[in-house]
Parts: structure tokens; sequence; C-alpha cells
């Protein structure tokens, strides 16, 4: 047990430091590898730390494994959700036509709006 | 393992999965808003990477010193015990520390939760965890009050058991902090 701990642990560190040191020097692939090594970090402490997946070791059985899922099923469903929104909105509010370019292609005048 | 812990195992690990909702939502807020700084600071003007590294370090620390307190528990091995929990404790209230100093620090700027949306976002999700920090540091209290009066008994064992997953999670949550919050803005 000791063993799994120390082995979570020293690999939890190596990629705290990858993710310190590497970053800000990659450029573009700098945010896919963040993600990558929090990811990694992630299962590492799940596996080493809260020994999932290991039958007998923690009682863990099917029931916490459809927790985690459930969990990962709705965080997907909200981050994703809203940061597509969110982008979709940005994306539409830059194109959306002020009135004045509608006045200019005579889609609307000034006098016929309702006020 | 009896009915009765199973289901508190189980209880725990569903308020666990829940509390990962509520992150979410408030890690998805901070996606949103992060650059929504109106004429305030942005990230990089009031991040010090450095500084939320040995954040990192000492909070990943604790959570392999609350492990460790399991291992000890689990052979009844007192003294190793309440090193590895006090060790806990002490790590975590210093991670604790830290964080109300870069807070206190970017009030006293002027840089409040009220200055901007990336801030007010910043200080609910980075403070929601550290009132969660807060909350263990509690529960460890409680927890060296039940073991001194009664010793490393079964049911103390298990609570380190069920202290110690609440305390990883934490970590976990970190982890993506650390990732989300301080280093990607930064790029």
């Amino acid at each position: 047990m000791i063993r799994a701990y120390t082995i979570g642990f020293v690999l939890s560190i190596l990629l705290t430091l990858v993710s310190f040191l590497l970053a800000p020097n990659l450029g573009f692939f700098a945010i896919p590898l963040l993600v990558a090594a929090a990811l990694l970090q992630l299962f590492v402490q799940l596996r080493f730390f809260l020994h999932i997946g290991q039958r007998g070791v923690d009682g863990v059985s099917g029931s916490y494994t459809l927790l985690l899922t459930l969990a990962a099923v709705i965080i997907g469903i909200l981050v994703g959700g809203t940061l597509w929104i969110m982008a979709n909105l940005q994306r539409s509010h830059m194109h959306m036509p002020t009135l004045q370019d509608l006045y200019a292609h005579g889609v609307m005048a000034p006098q016929n709006e309702l006020h | 393992m009896d009915k009765h812990t199973d289901h508190a195992h189980l209880g725990l690990w569903t308020y666990l999965m829940s509390d990962c909702v509520l992150f979410a939502s408030l890690f998805a807020a901070y996606a949103v808003l992060y650059t929504a700084t109106a004429g305030g600071p942005a990230p990089a003007d009031i991040f010090h990477p450095r500084f939320v590294l040995a954040e990192t370090l000492i909070l990943l620390t604790s959570s392999f010193a609350s492990g460790l307190a399991v291992v000890f528990a689990g052979r009844q091995h007192r003294l190793g015990t309440w090193v590895a929990l006090l060790a806990t404790f002490a790590l975590g209230a210093t991670f604790l520390g830290l964080e109300l100093h870069e807070f206190s620090g970017l009030v006293a700027q002027g840089y409040g939760w009220q200055r901007s949306a990336f801030l007010s976002s910043f200080f609910t999700l980075v403070g929601t965890h550290g009132l969660h920090i807060f909350t263990g540091l509690l529960w460890l209290g409680a927890l060296f009050l039940y073991m001194a009066v009664r010793g490393l008994t079964p049911q103390a064992v298990r609570r380190i058991g069920y202290f110690s997953l609440f305390w990883h999670f934490l970590d976990i949550i970190w982890i993506f902090i650390f990732t989300i919050v301080y280093l990607i803005p930064l790029l």
C-alpha cells in the first residue's frame, strides 16, 4: 500500500513539474499538453490514492464506477455545453449588425421603428 | 465491510461526485469569464506561478500524508498514524495560510471580487476550494479529539479512511485549479 501511495506521489510531482516547466515554452501545443498532464494526473491519483479499479482494496464495487461515470457525464455536458454556447453567443454577437447597418441597407428606417 | 459502513462509503462517494458537479460549474464560469477583466488586472498581472507551484506541492504532500495515515491506521501503528495526520494538518493549514495571503494581497491592492467578472469567478472558484480545505481541517481536528479519547478503534480507522478520501478529492480539484485557473491564462 505504501508503495502505491509513493508511486502516485512521485508521478503527481513529475506531472506537476512537467506542466509548470514545459508549458510556457511550447506555444501552440501548450494547452493540449496542460490538459493531457492534468487528466493524466487525475488518473494517477484515482488509481494510486483512491484505488479505483482495484477490487478488494477499498471495497470498490460496481456502484462507485456507476457514480463516477454519471458524474463524468454530467460534468462533460455542463462544462462542454457552457463553453459551446458561450463561444457561439460571442461569435454571433460579433457579427450582429448594428442599427446603423440596418438603416444603411434599407432593411429598416428610423421612422418605422416601433417605440 | 458491514452493510452500514458500505452505505456510509457509498454516501460519501455520492457527496463527492455532487461536489464535483458544483466545482465543474464554477470552472465553466471561470473559463467563460477569465477574459472579462473590465479594464482591471488580467491573470498575468496578478498571478505568481512559483507561489502557486509551492501551494500545489504542499497540498499534494498533504494528500500523500493522509494516504500514509490510512496505511498506518490499518496496521494499528499508533505513532505513524498520528505523525501522518499531524503532517496532513500542518501542510493543509500552510496551504490555507498561503491562499489567504494571496487573497488579502489582492484585496489590499483593490483587486477584490467586485473589481471584474474575472476576479469574481476567480474568488468564487478558488475560495470555494479553500472553504473545503478549511472544513477538512475542522474534520481533522474532530478526528484528533476522537483518537485522543478513544484510541485507534475500528471506528477511528474507518473515519481516517473517509477523511482521506475527502482530502484526496480536494487535491484532485486543485490539479484543475492549478492548470485552468493559473497556468492556461498565463500562456
